[in-house]
């Protein structure tokens, strides 16, 4: 009996059944198969079930899906992500099948780079005033664009502080937009690393 | 907010052709914004719709761009970009004799500076961000029913 675990799951399901079946037939005066075979058929039905290839690959491919739906609806009751990114997502199709990573990743290479010169001009001791207007315009802009509703506040928060001319003011609240952007690109991350699980999960499918 | 329930990627991704025809027409878009992150997020709303787009980088290579004979069915303009902004390159289009439709898209926007847009020549004025396609929708059924056909820029002798 033990050799019979060492096969693939599918193949031992439909070699036990065939057994079992062969087993019943030849008894036929047996209404109820005793308790020795009752307990062989609900075994070794029950195993199969849940350790078959196309059982589990199923549940894996539900599974991501739902950690990926439970983690964006996590990220809109944050406040982290809205409707825009939602919007967004939804541009991809079938024709287009990199729009979402291709989006995402050029959110976060212009943002890095804005980020780093808005560090170096927030640095100097006479802020250039109009510099930043215009790179805290654009990473408001694209962090709107792209769903990222708490970064974009953040940024407003920060236009405000250059506005009044406020130095103080727009050191903090540009740490807030800093703090915002390394939430946003974390749950980009994870977003990105949880469509690639599920397009591989059903690249593999349709390959059988 | 509802999160699509099928949101495998195979489930999300449809085939281009068998979405709803009647939204699907062959108008053309001009595209002008500073910023290519927005450029290409404008570009896919409206390719989703069917539009062919095209883009700028500056009001001033829109500008350029009906100098050399281009011509759109409609613009989308933002406001805040170097080099010409969005009020003065609708102010320049509309001077040039050119009766395409433009729609101002910006964000940040005072009342004062978005009244200046709209006086500019903006047949109409949206808020950033446009991610949503059922705003264009509105905007294509405009454009069915335009019986004249959009004018370029105008020659004088």
């Amino acid at each position: 009996m033990l050799c019979f675990y060492s096969l693939p799951a599918h193949q031992l399901h439909i070699i036990l059944t065939a057994i079992l079946l062969y087993k019943q037939f030849s008894i036929l005066h047996f209404f109820i198969p005793n308790s020795h075979s009752l307990f062989f058929i609900c075994v070794h039905f029950i195993i199969p079930f849940f350790s078959s290839p196309f059982s589990t690959n199923k549940m894996v491919g539900t599974s991501l899906e739902q950690q990926l739906r439970n983690f964006l609806r996590s990220m809109h009751d944050q406040g982290i992500l809205d409707h825009n990114f939602e919007n967004v997502r939804r541009l991809q199709t079938q024709g287009n099948p990199q729009f979402l990573t291709e989006v995402i990743t050029m959110f976060i290479n212009d943002a890095d780079v804005s980020l780093a010169e808005t560090t170096r001009l927030m640095n100097e001791p006479e802020l250039d005033y109009e510099t930043l207007t215009s790179y805290l315009h654009q990473l408001r802009g694209s962090s709107a664009s792209i769903g990222g509703c708490r970064m974009a506040v953040a940024c407003r928060d920060v236009r405000q502080a250059i506005d009044a001319r406020d130095k103080a003011r727009c050191l903090e609240t540009f740490e807030r937009v800093k703090q915002e952007y390394q939430t946003l690109r974390s749950s980009f991350n994870n977003i990105l690393q949880l469509e690639r699980s599920i397009m591989a999960y059903e690249n593999r499918r349709r390959r059988g | 907010m509802e999160f699509e329930e099928d949101s495998t990627a195979s489930k999300r991704m449809k085939i281009a052709e068998n979405e709803d025809p009647i939204t699907k027409v062959q108008f053309s878009a001009l595209i002008v914004d500073d910023d290519p992150l927005i450029r290409k997020i404008h570009s896919e709303v409206l390719n989703s719709l069917g539009f062919q787009t095209r883009v700028a980088k500056s009001g001033k290579e829109a500008v350029d761009l009906y100098h050399a004979g281009a011509n759109f069915d409609i613009v989308f303009m933002d406001m805040q970009m170097p080099v010409m902004n969005g009020i003065e390159a609708t102010k320049e289009l509309r001077g040039m004799g050119v009766s395409t439709k433009i729609v101002g898209v910006s964000s940040e926007c005072s009342e004062s500076e978005i009244e200046a847009f709209i006086l500019a020549g903006l047949d109409l004025y949206y808020a950033k961000p446009l991610t949503d396609a059922n705003k264009i929708i509105p905007l294509m059924e405009d454009l069915k029913n335009k019986s004249v056909p959009n004018e370029g820029p105008k020659k004088t002798m």
